[in-house]
């Protein structure tokens, strides 16, 4: 950097192009040497009340009864009244800085500049989470700003011992990306392989966490999700004090929570809210709907072509009876309408919120009604598909559901040929891809095989917690 | 990576191979079998067979099927000198392929097992690799063909009704259900012989009347109402109930919940062989009919009552074994147990069994437990 004014100003308005969002105010310090300034911001990133009333302002207004003539840098940040200044002379430091939405004050005659905090553009409140609901509990979930989220994490977890380190992940544009963990609480071996794997990543840019997730993930090929992912701020606190770690990614809502299971991808935040008799019973019923999901037409298109034994007699003659003139065979059938619904599905996500309604209604009576009355479908695929659906929203985590769902299909296809001999291929195949799978150094089919009896008691099954010791805080308090 | 690759080509290429010829085939275009019943043809014969096919249009729910009058099944029927060949025979009338893996029940008309003997259907059942071995075999009277084209009140289709009948039947005690794989093993057992229940229709309805008795292959005889509930009580499969006239002119029913039964063989003092038949029955009294009056016992009446019960079963169960005997019908399998526990007498006796059989002392035991009369005075 020089110290001619103008000159750092065209160095710094070049490295941005001339971008016509970068604004650059000129001043006069008002002390006896009346020496030229600017403030240089980006427009839309900073709070200009801020600046104008805690940078420019007090450089104008507040020399007065001074007796030296000139000011350095550092005297001069004595007077800007904003949280945290700095004073910085590389150019490329300060291009950063504005770039986080801070101001950079420019002073004739001084080589760098007093890099001034004015962070504040516009962002979404903190509002009910949108994909994990929850009946009872927290209704909060994180927003886009990285520091509101982790305000949201400490809100939760009171410990001196919660740490956040910072990464800065990205080449071309660095976006912050923060670990959070429980010192001493969560497995060194753990924190120290996420901090290794986030700095192995080789990317231009980092817009979401679904980034980060797809590049540390152990499996990337399996479609299986081995990392869990959630929106709310008590989910990633429950798991911190059982010494899990949490990535959090500026810009998303989403938190990466590792290592993970599929056990405590079968769990819901409200499992540890609501009471035993309830809990007991959903939870048995969420694995139900697991099952259901990834098997029921596979088993339909078996039962109803190869293996019709299995099938009670008077079962067999009523779906006999509503096959009967039906054109197309059970597994074309089957997958028509998977498809079907796969792409309402898709349609109602991108749907334009105004007529999603309309458009859903419309989906529900071409998928259902007028198909069966056509006779292209016969009303229990209707039936089978339905609860095939229904079952797949049962399940808590999206990101595993949406792997059963694309399960789904090579296993109707091997039943379809192969009858009840391919689900159970199909089956075999998975498991043993599942007993293989590693999330960060722990078994993905946690607690079932390793076996660990303490944690089987919330798994399929959810004891009081009085008969459990895998409560969170109860480890905690012994801990400490 | 090549090597797994390869790896798993080669399960998948075996797996492909693992189902064999089991084909796939869509379930409404098969033609399901519920049924099969055998006759003796009169010409191009000797077998008949009917077969039951389920009409499925018929029985969709709703507006969407047939209702009402018209059959929710129909019969085909064919002539061979082979099982096998007559119900084969049958798809030349059928258009869609005929499925055996729903057949329900097997029935045989009294004429062909009277005649040709149950080693004619078995010998097709045994080898038979789709038929279940849990479904029932019955004895049809007088064939099986104006059994099976019976309507049924309360089922579509005949063979369900069968099934709800069978049960009926057995709770009542009146008869008792044999599977195709019991009646293999029976028959298998060449010293056990083979005894089912009868299937016929009275009036347009079909119904379970008694149990027939066979004599190695070839049935001998039939045994019905009280007959039949005294070798349930003896073979211990079924309860019913049993009526007495006591004094007063009260006449006493007694329903049974809970029976079993124990036969055994023994050698008496003079070394000639005895069977032993020990029944329990427990049951309540359960009716009592006194012209013009609601009765009730006290409870210094019970002990004479279940005397008089316990006498009634007696003569029921030696009646009805008197009848077995007289087929030389062994369905109690004495045979196997003299050869198990008196394998020297068993020796000397073998030549001839059947005679042996038919003079054997039976001595009947019963103990009944009217533990829960209920309206004692």
């Amino acid at each position: 950097m020089e110290n001619a004014l103008e000159k750092n100003l065209q160095a710094i308005n070049q490295s941005f192009g001339e971008t016509e969002d970068l604004v650059i105010r000129r001043f006069s310090l008002m002390d006896p040497s009346s020496r030229q300034a600017a403030v240089i911001y980006l427009d839309g990133l900073v709070d200009t009340a801020v600046i104008s009333q805690h940078v420019v302002r007090p450089l104008i207004l507040n020399f007065t009864g001074t007796a030296k003539n000139t000011h350095s840098l550092e005297e001069l940040t004595s007077l800007i009244t904003v949280s945290e200044t700095k004073v910085i002379k590389n150019l490329n430091e300060i291009n950063e800085f504005i770039l986080a939405g801070d101001t950079c004050l420019l002073v004739e005659g001084e080589e760098g500049g007093i890099i001034a905090e004015s962070k504040g553009w516009e962002q979404r409140g903190v509002q009910e989470p949108i994909v994990e609901r929850a009946t009872r509990g927290p209704q909060e979930g994180f927003v886009e700003s990285i520091q509101t989220n982790l305000g949201l994490i400490r809100t939760h977890v009171n410990h001196s011992k919660l740490i956040f380190e910072k990464y800065e992940v990205g080449t071309v544009s660095p976006n912050s990306v923060m670990i959070g963990y429980i010192k001493d609480k969560a497995k060194a071996s753990v924190v120290e392989e996420v901090r290794e794997r986030l700095g192995q990543i080789d990317l231009e840019a980092v817009l979401e966490s679904g980034y980060v997730e797809q590049l540390i993930e152990d499996n990337p090929m399996s479609p299986l999700p081995s990392i869990k992912v959630t929106e709310r701020p008590d989910v990633v606190s429950g798991d911190i004090l059982e010494g899990r770690v949490c990535i959090l990614v500026n810009g998303s809502p989403f938190a990466l929570i590792v290592p993970a299971s599929i056990n405590s991808m079968m769990q819901s935040s409200d499992d540890y809210y609501e009471r035993y008799p309830q809990v007991f019973l959903m939870r048995i019923v969420r694995w139900m709907a697991l099952f259901i999901a990834l098997l029921l037409p596979s088993l339909y298109v078996a039962a109803t072509t190869i293996n019709h034994e299995i099938i009670q007699t008077p079962l067999l003659f009523t779906i006999a009876a509503t096959r009967e003139g039906i054109p197309l065979p059970a597994v074309l059938e089957a997958l028509l309408m998977e498809v079907a619904f796969e792409i309402l599905r898709e349609a109602g996500l991108r749907l334009p919120q105004p007529i999603g309604p309309a458009i859903s209604i419309v989906g529900v009576l071409v998928i259902g009604e007028a198909a069966v009355n056509a006779g292209i479908v016969s009303n229990i695929m209707v039936v089978i598909v339905g609860m095939t659906a229904l079952s797949t929203f049962a399940i808590p985590q999206y990101s595993f559901a949406n792997a059963i769902r694309f399960l789904r299909f090579p296993i109707i296809i091997l039943a379809s040929t192969l009858g009840l001999l391919g689900i159970g291929f199909a089956l075999m195949v998975l498991l043993t891809h599942l007993l293989k799978m590693r999330s960060f150094g722990n078994a993905m089919m946690e607690p079932f095989a390793p076996m660990s009896p303490d944690d089987l008691s919330d798994s399929v099954i959810h004891l009081p917690w009085k008969t459990t010791m895998s409560a969170p805080w109860k480890k905690f308090k012994k801990l400490l | 990576m090549r090597k797994k690759f390869l790896l798993s080509l080669f399960g998948l290429a075996a797996l492909l191979l693992l189902p064999g010829c089991w084909d796939s085939q869509e379930i409404e275009e098969a033609a399901w079998v519920t049924s099969l019943g055998f006759d003796l043809a009169e010409e191009d014969g000797p077998f008949e067979v009917h077969q039951m096919v389920a009409l499925t249009k018929m029985l969709a729910a709703g507006d969407q099927g047939g209702q009402g009058e018209e059959d929710a099944f129909f019969m085909v029927s064919e002539t061979a000198d082979s099982i096998q060949t007559a119900v084969f025979k049958a798809k030349e009338f059928l258009a869609r392929e005929p499925k055996y893996g729903h057949v329900s029940n097997i029935i045989a008309s009294e004429e062909l097992l009277r005649e040709k003997g149950v080693s004619s259907i078995l010998s097709y059942t045994l080898r038979d690799h789709v038929l279940r071995p849990f479904i029932w075999i019955s004895v049809a009277s007088p064939n099986a063909k104006s059994v099976m084209e019976k309507r049924t009140g309360l089922e579509d289709i005949p063979s369900q009704a069968y099934l709800g009948i069978m049960d009926q039947a057995e709770d009542a005690g009146l008869a008792f259900a044999v599977n195709l794989l019991e009646a293999s093993k029976r028959y298998l057992n060449e010293n056990q012989d083979l005894v089912l229940p009868i299937i016929t229709h009275k009036e347009g309805q079909v119904h379970i009347d008694g149990m027939a008795l066979f004599k190695e292959d070839l049935m001998v005889d039939s045994l019905h109402s009280l007959d039949a509930r005294g070798l349930s009580w003896a073979l211990d499969r079924g309860e019913g109930l049993v009526s007495i006239s006591s004094k007063d002119e009260q006449l006493i029913t007694v329903s049974f919940r809970e029976s079993n039964s124990e036969v055994s063989v023994e050698k008496a003092d003079d070394a000639s062989l005895e069977m032993n038949v020990d029944i329990n029955l427990q049951g309540d009294i359960s009716d009592i009919e006194k012209e013009h009056t609601v009765a009730f016992l006290s409870e210094e009446d019970i002990p004479e009552v279940t005397k008089d019960v316990e006498e009634e079963v007696i003569s029921i169960v030696e009646n009805s074994i008197a009848k077995v005997q007289k087929a030389q019908s062994d369905v109690f399998g004495a045979a196997d147990m003299i050869a198990e526990e008196f394998p020297d007498v068993w020796k000397k006796i073998e030549g001839d069994w059947r005679e042996q059989y038919e003079e054997m002392p039976v001595n009947v035991n019963v103990k009944v437990d009217l533990n829960r009369s209920k309206r004692i005075k």
